[in-house]
């Protein structure tokens, strides 16, 4: 038997994704669109002895083609056989979603309709007659109540023995198709015609539904009790920076820094050592024992022990969003975000840019407005990523060791304060004539589906990994093969390698910096290739020997400061150094990322160009105002 | 309704015509405080439009006011058995009756 060909549609928020993920579980494929970056999933599973394929079509309210999702629903649908195309409905929300439903049906494309959340449409007091609306659309109807397993079984029942083409759109959905198209030969103005169709749509809809619902009032639901304190009054932002707090010290504190702190005395300490042993052992060239022990081991290692911060920090993002408060921070953020040139929902992909501005800058799609997905995308590497964190700890311990922790804290205040001007300027300027809009679902809090939670987690946190093992593999073989030879060969005395010469070269561009030194500059373009290595490039360059791990750097300023590092920068030169690591421009990978989101090598180097300035002018202006000042 | 919609233009028109400036007020959403309801009249031409009237608020519908967010803006409205936010401005295209 062939293969069966299912397709997931449905609005955002009705469980589509969750049915999608237990459905399928690990077995998921995630593609890109062609010609567009959305995700494309699919994934596989047996059932009965029955291999059926599934792909999760974007959450849409509509096929309109205004945005990339939605042109992809319908060219998909519209190219491709499908046995079953199921169209997701939250019952409790029946009304809106139903617009799609119909819209779809309005294109020919027969529905498997699946009234989701039954049980969440009952809590509210709500009644949806499953077997009148399958009469009525003339379509087949299942009801499910989200993730239970007995849900998805029912409905790979459903999948394996409904035939599509026994199905024929009902008398009253043949009208409403004939008057579309009457509406649509009209000869009056097309956006004219679109609103009346958008009418005639609604118009049924209201005719089913009063056929279909019963509602009784059940007064408050639980989300708006919730909301009561969630999005309402001076309660919702003290709770939202509570929350904020949490994540973070679960990140950087309770969980992912401990995690991060084992793997890497793991990785500096038995692996490294036994890595080492082991190719003297064998009689490995020295060379190749540096390279693959303080090069590879090193530079990988040094990414990652990063690995753990990130995904806890994704998972707790994911998290949030699958219980629906994303929305709610996007709502009462959106006025500050809004003086700022961006709006309430760029808050989400913000946050993601202090693990890694790459998801970061991926999450921007899910802004609606050009200006605002632009922006966005410009103004992330600004934060403080996970890659830079390492710099600041190290610096800010070495030179203010009584006030470390305050520094860093400063540095994340200067990323955002930088970011903030960015943004403003951008938007009076480069993307002065485009609107930004803000119109949001706020949907039902509910328990995410951990499984699902689970996976996107993954899906973010992956890019990670992947960085370690290709941009920072290569990187880590090429920072060591600069550091160790020059045009002669393999040179003993650093000083005199390739990396002193290149950092040599750029060094005079930070004379008036207070770190016009080649081992600074050196750090500096070992820094474009991945932020992780500035800290390892000055360990090596300053021969602090095997020790350099970038995360437990802090345990190890003394170490650095004896190196003759200490004698290389003034507290106040140090200071300068930080701003600038914060600033300048960012890693290839993140650069790779905006040439991808934002459309072109332009904006890529736009990013990377105006990002160098600002950090090389900013950092100017700390250092010499402060020898002014007397620091 | 539709008749006064036009009784009102023209009354606008001609007085302005004679130079007369006549402000008429119209109740839009924007006005709109925790715990209105109203009956959406008219939603106004924007680059929104037609993505508001795709989300269910057309003429006819029923609103009611939830919240605001802290600064005051957005809004939050409940329409058809869901809640949506929406920045005032937005809502200031949105003619409005109140119901109670």
């Amino acid at each position: 038997m062939s293969t069966l060909a299912i397709a997931l549609t449905g609005n955002p928020n009705t469980g589509k994704s969750t049915i999608f993920n237990q459905l399928t579980g690990a077995h998921q494929k995630i593609g890109n669109w062609p010609g567009v970056t959305v995700d494309k999933k699919v994934g596989y599973l047996n059932y009965n002895g029955r291999a059926i394929s599934v792909v999760d079509l974007p959450g849409t309210y509509s096929i309109n083609a205004r945005s990339p999702e939605e042109a992809i629903v319908i060219n998909f649908l519209m190219n491709n056989k499908m046995d079953v195309v199921v169209d997701v409905v939250d019952s409790s929300n029946i009304e809106r979603n139903l617009f799609l439903t119909i819209q779809l049906l309005e294109k020919g494309v027969p529905l498997l309709i699946d009234l989701n959340m039954q049980d969440e449409a009952k809590l509210r007091g709500m009644n949806v007659d499953a077997r009148r609306l399958e009469d009525i659309l003339g379509m087949p109807v299942v009801e499910t109540v989200g993730r239970s397993g007995e849900s998805i079984k029912k409905l790979l029942d459903v999948f394996t023995t409904t035939i599509m083409e026994q199905y024929r759109p009902s008398e009253l959905l043949e009208h409403h198709i004939r008057h579309v198209e009457e509406l649509g030969r009209s000869g009056k103005p097309q956006e004219e015609i679109d609103e009346e169709i958008i009418a005639a749509r609604y118009a049924l809809i209201d005719q089913i539904v009063e056929q279909v619902v019963t509602v009784q009032n059940l007064g408050a639901t639980r989300s708006e009790k919730i909301d009561r304190y969630l999005a309402n009054g001076i309660l919702a932002p003290v709770i939202f920076l509570l929350i904020l707090y949490a994540v973070f010290q679960i990140t950087f504190t309770w969980i992912g820094q401990p995690i991060a702190d084992a793997l890497d005395e793991i990785i500096s300490g038995p692996i490294a050592k036994g890595a080492a042993e082991f190719l003297a052992g064998i009689g490995v060239a020295d060379w190749l024992q540096s390279l693959i022990v303080d090069g590879v081991i090193a530079g990988v290692g040094a990414v990652l022990t990063f690995v753990p911060l990130i995904f806890i920090l994704f998972f707790c993002l994911s998290f949030l969003d699958g219980t629906g408060y994303m929305a709610r921070v996007a709502f009462i953020t959106d006025p500050l975000m809004r003086r700022l040139g961006l709006t309430g929902k760029g808050v989400m992909p913000l946050m993601m840019s202090f693990g890694c501005a790459v998801p970061a800058i991926m999450g921007a799609r899910a802004l609606d407005s050009e200006k605002d997905r632009m922006t966005s995308i410009l103004i992330t590497p600004f934060l403080t990523c996970g890659a830079k964190l390492p710099i600041m700890a190290l610096f800010a311990a070495m030179f203010f060791p009584d006030n470390a922790a305050n520094m860093v804290f400063l540095m994340y205040i200067i990323g955002v304060v930088m970011a903030v001007i960015v943004a403003k300027v951008f938007g009076s300027t480069l993307f002065k004539d485009k609107g930004s809009t803000f119109l949001l679902e706020l949907p039902p809090y509910r328990m995410p589906d951990m499984r699902s939670v689970l996976i996107e987690t993954w899906d973010k946190g992956k890019g990670y990994l992947i960085k370690a093992g290709t941009i920072i593999f290569v990187a880590s073989v090429f920072i060591w093969f600069l550091s160790n030879y020059n045009m002669a060969g393999p040179t003993e005395e650093m000083s005199e390698s390739f990396l002193a010469g290149l950092g040599g070269a750029i060094c005079t561009l930070f004379t008036f910096h207070g770190f016009g030194t080649w081992e600074a500059g050196a750090a500096v373009i070992s820094g474009i290739l991945a932020k992780e290595t500035v800290v390892s490039t000055m360990g090596v360059l300053y021969g602090v020997g095997g020790e350099i791990d970038a995360d437990a750097a802090a345990d190890e300023a003394e170490t650095f400061l004896n190196s003759g590092m200490g004698a290389a920068f003034t507290s106040l030169s140090a200071f300068a150094f930080m701003v600038f690591s914060q600033l300048y421009t960012p890693c290839v990978t993140a650069l790779g990322t905006i040439k991808k989101e934002a459309g072109g090598w332009k904006w890529m180097g736009f990013s990377a160009v105006y990002m160098f300035a600002v950090a090389w002018l900013v950092s100017l202006l700390v250092y010499q105002l402060g020898s002014l000042l007397g620091f | 309704m539709v008749r006064y919609d036009n009784l009102r233009k023209d009354i606008v028109l001609i007085c302005s015509s004679f130079s007369i400036r006549v402000e008429v007020f119209v109740l839009t959403l924007k006005d709109g405080a925790p715990g209105d309801t109203f009956r959406i009249q008219a939603v106004g031409d924007s680059d929104l439009k037609q993505r508001l009237m795709t989300m269910g608020l057309l003429p006819g519908t029923k609103v009611a006011v939830l919240r605001s967010a802290p600064f005051g803006d957005p809004m939050a409205i409940r329409v058809r058995s869901y809640n949506l936010a929406l920045r005032r401005e937005d809502a200031a295209k949105i003619e409005v009756q109140k119901i109670s």
